[in-house]
């Protein structure tokens, strides 16, 4: 990947419309026009494989995509993140403990708690390599790996597989050390279908010749979207002359500039999202592959993946303080509130980001 | 081939002739000659210690290790009947009524392919003790019938007024009370939706075979994901531990109201008990003050509570647990915004104060007695063990997979036994189980025979080939026990039949190789052989000159003699 800094005065278009902050309360319906998703849990796994300081753009890229499926409600635990390298405690970074996504600083992806699952290359058993990455999609993880590092999705579940690092054509390198063929993952796919390990996948892949690792895929309800066309390489945005390396690649800040605008209750499809990084912004085209999905992606609502689904069932006590005279029609009853949905912070304060995505770097 | 059989015979008896007696042999040829036999002789033992010993000593120490995989019998496990028995016996005063129930009952009830439902009408029953019975709750508690898993009795009571205004009532074991004026269609309802349930199972079965086209029901999705053993994790979150002093006997709750659940379960759910204190832990919302006439009380919206478990769940620390945990967590809300009630927007929904998340836990909030804040060391302040302790019982009821009855007009059920679970419940759900087990096994062998079978240098070691021998023995077994009404039997065996097939699909090993396909075997050795192997096979070609010129000399030779 190359970074160019000359077109990057094409974002000002789109940096100037973006925010847009409108009081709305949580509604959990399904929106008249779309298709309901049949899934009931959601999953993440966001892998970074690259390492070394210069590709510090790729943790930026995870990162953002962690910070937001969290926001949007995935739990830690269905969160599967796995990262090269460990850049914000690098010793050449200017500031400790922070990974940003852009120059100015404003959105520091690395948050408050981040919960890395699968690390760089220290000696432990849970590192970043093509084995460990397929037995997690698989599931065919040593005994005794905790819970919280297994892919643990069963039929009803919706995963989103996020992919970034250094890519070729029909393989993504991981650690400078071995790479993943594109016919590798689509096996390792299938199996997980075979296995009713996942009820929709969707594959955002952020990488030089992107396409070429869904190219093979074959599984069905899988739908991917790729940075860049074979052949093609995928660039990044901008440096921040005071971390000396570009910082995030440019499909990914796109994303984030639109994950950043999406709310759990939010309409926004997943159609949309495909669109996120037109080529005059990525410069790079951006490749979809949608014959494996069975919904229109334009009626999928971007939550069914960056979003999880919580349902709840208010169970009807046996309590005996009751302010309200309660009479025996609650006893074995318990009414069904199980309608998708989706985890927000109500908080009576509105934050308001400072420009996240400035046009002027 | 016989040719190159003698050829090497030869060799073998020349070189043994050759250490003895090369000197000795008359001087009949030239010197040159004789270096020219010494020469290819050593070049034949080098062409036959490298091909006939060498490149099958190097195959098969190369070779991978592969125990024999059933795939004929794992293909046969899709003609494997799986059908669960059910005996339905009516007892009535008449035999017509009987035989009208029993046609009604047969016409109604649905197959699907997965239950065979027999209806009998020739039981006996000891109408003496049916009659002077002072209650339903003793009559159901002495052994009237043989207390078997799948057989169901519909016994009409004659003049169950005296008990109860409802034409049926639903007994806690086996049996199913009615009264002359029962109808047909009250007891097919009873039968069909809440004991036999086919549909249930039909769709359970469904959703594992097609996931495409079905998805999981209600209790589906609540139901916990099948595993060895479960863990349940009681958490008391008490955010004001300094302002409203609470105790509470968590082991002495457990083991007094608990422990007969448990019991009860122990022979095909084990459970592992865990419990904990949390402190200083809130639940992330904002309830509402409601005023009303004599007391103020807060209201906690149904539609946050999504949002509550998640930031909940990263204080609960649930993810060291190798098997699936029940969270089951009791909440006192702090003093200011106490009592805590959960309300709902929706019309004629009473408040309430528990609730649960599929696959997850259950959630209770406690609102202990207001007087307690700001005082510590009351004797008042100890909790009420038995209130909570049913709320959690009947959570867990529902995440381990026994619905909840839906409603039927005239029917009632006998209060719930000590345990919580009704005999033919348990029955339900050991037949919803079974079913899931056995056909994950299957799809689960299946999936993994053909990665065996396309992938051929993937190591399967005897304990993948235990594993899927193992698999298959006991998914066949556990249908059998099934078939013959040995219902806990046939769980169980299901049960293990299903562990086994996932350890087998899961075994670590069988990734151990991706590195070492085919084409890098011979990319890692051509390169140490080729340069052996140059020499030898050129050295073949002399051999064979020589072989051709020998054979004409000698030719020559016996012609001239």
């Amino acid at each position: 990947m190359k970074g160019d800094p000359n077109v990057l005065y094409l974002t000002i278009l789109l940096c100037l419309v973006n925010l847009c902050f409108c009081e709305r309360g949580i509604d959990s319906r399904i929106p008249e026009g779309f298709q309901k998703g049949t899934h009931t849990n959601n999953w993440a796994v966001l892998v970074d494989t690259s390492r070394f300081w210069f590709n510090y753009r790729h943790v930026a890229n995870v990162l953002s995509i962690y910070r937001s499926v969290k926001r949007l409600g995935i739990p830690d635990s269905q969160i599967i993140l796995m990262v090269a390298d460990d850049m914000p405690c690098n010793l050449r970074n200017p500031r400790p403990a922070t990974v940003f996504n852009n120059a100015n600083e404003h959105i520091n992806v690395y948050g408050d708690d981040v919960e890395v699952d699968y690390r760089g290359y220290e000696a432990s058993t849970l590192l970043v390599t093509v084995e460990n990455f397929l037995r997690l999609l698989i599931g065919r993880l040593p005994p005794g790996t905790p819970r919280s590092k297994q892919l643990l999705s069963d039929e009803g579940s919706n995963v989103l597989v996020y992919l970034t690092g250094h890519g070729g054509d029909g393989f993504l390198k991981f650690q400078d050390s071995e790479e993943i063929s594109s016919q590798e993952l689509a096996d390792a796919v299938e199996q997980m279908w075979q296995k009713r390990r996942y009820n929709e996948m969707f594959f955002v892949i952020d990488t030089c010749q992107a396409s070429s690792m869904y190219d093979k895929m074959y599984s069905p309800n899988v739908l991917a979207v790729a940075s860049s066309l074979v052949g093609e390489d995928s660039l990044s945005h901008h440096v921040d002359p005071a971390i000396g390396v570009y910082i995030i690649d440019r499909y990914t800040y796109y994303a984030l500039d639109f994950l950043e605008r999406v709310e759990p209750d939010s309409r926004k499809t997943l159609g949309e999202f495909l669109k996120v990084c037109p080529k005059r912004l990525c410069i790079s085209t951006v490749g979809v592959r949608r014959d494996l999905f069975r919904r229109n992606p334009d009626k999928v609502l971007i939550t069914d993946f960056f979003g999880a689904v919580r349902p709840v069932e208010v169970v009807a006590g046996m309590d005996t303080n009751w302010p309200i005279k309660a009479d025996g029609a609650l006893q074995n009853s318990s009414m069904d509130t199980s309608r998708n949905f989706k985890k927000t912070a109500q908080t009576a304060v509105k934050y308001v980001y400072a420009p996240q995505f400035p046009s002027t770097l | 081939m016989s040719g190159t059989d003698t050829e090497s015979d030869n060799e073998t008896f020349m070189q043994d002739a050759k250490g003895v007696s090369v000197s000795d042999i008359p001087s009949e040829f030239s010197t040159k000659r004789d270096d020219e036999d010494i020469r290819v002789y050593a070049a034949i033992s080098f062409a036959f210690l490298l091909i006939i010993v060498g490149i099958p000593l190097w195959w098969k120490t190369t070779e991978v290790y592969r125990v024999h995989v059933p795939y004929g019998r794992i293909d046969d496990l899709k003609e494997a009947e799986l059908m669960f028995p059910i005996s339905v016996t009516i007892l009535t005063q008449n035999s017509d009524r009987s035989n009208t129930i029993v046609q009604h009952l047969s016409n109604t009830s649905l197959s699907a392919g997965i239950i065979n439902v027999r209806y009998r009408t020739d039981g006996i029953v000891d109408l003496d003790r049916v009659l002077t019975s002072p209650s339903l709750l003793e009559l159901d508690s002495s052994d009237l019938f043989p207390n078997l898993s799948s057989h169901i009795y519909l016994l009409e009571v004659p003049g169950m007024l005296r008990f109860t205004v409802k034409d049926v009532v639903v007994g806690r074991k086996r049996v199913i009370y009615f009264s002359e004026n029962a109808s047909v269609e009250t007891l097919s309802a009873v039968i069909n939706q809440w004991i036999i349930r086919s549909k249930a199972l039909f769709q359970t079965k469904a959703v594992i075979e097609a996931p495409n086209e079905w998805s999981r029901d209600k209790t589906g999705r609540r139901r916990m994901p099948p595993a060895s053993q479960y863990d349940i994790m009681f958490s008391m979150v008490h955010p004001e531990p300094e302002k409203r002093d609470v105790k509470w006997n968590i082991r002495e709750a457990i083991s007094n109201h608990f422990g007969s659940l448990l019991t009860y379960l122990s022979p095909i759910i084990s459970f592992h008990i865990k419990s904990q204190w949390l402190y200083s832990v809130r639940l992330e919302a904002h309830p509402r003050q409601v005023q009303e006439e004599s007391h103020t009380w807060y209201s906690l919206p149904e539609d946050v509570l999504p949002h509550i478990i998640t930031p909940l769940e990263k204080k609960l620390g649930s993810g060291v647990s190798e098997h699936p945990t029940i969270q089951l967590v009791l909440y006192i809300p702090p003093c200011q915004i106490s009592p805590l009630y959960i309300t709902s927007s929706r019309q004629n929904v009473l408040p309430s104060t528990a609730f649960l998340s599929p696959r997850w836990g259950g959630v209770q909030i406690f609102n202990p007695s207001q007087n307690l804040c700001g005082n510590v060391d009351k004797e008042s302040s100890w909790l009420d063990s038995e209130i909570i302790m049913n709320t959690f019982k009947m959570q867990l009821k529902l995440l381990i997979g026994i619905p909840e009855l839906e409603k039927i007009e005239g029917v009632e059920q006998l209060p719930l036994p000590a345990s919580g679970i009704r005999d033919w419940e348990l029955d339900s759900l050991m037949r919803i189980r079974a079913t899931e087990h056995l056909i994950s096994a299957r799809i689960t062998l299946k999936s993994l025979a053909q990665l065996l079978d396309e992938i051929s240098n993937i190591v399967i070691n005897d304990e993948v080939g235990d594993k899927i021998w193992e698999a298959i023995l006991k998914f066949h077994e556990s249908a059998d026990q099934i078939l013959q009404h040995n219902l806990m039997e046939g769980y169980n065996l299901s049960k293990q039949a299903f562990l086994a097939a996932e350890t087998a699909f899961s075994d670590p090993s069988l990734l151990a190789l991706l590195y070492f396909p085919e084409d890098q075997k011979y990319a890692v050795y051509i390169p140490l052989f080729l340069p052996v192997m140059i020499p030898v096979l050129m050295s073949l070609k002399s051999i064979r000159s020589w072989w051709v010129t020998g054979s004409v000399q000698t030719g020559e030779k016996e012609k001239a003699e």
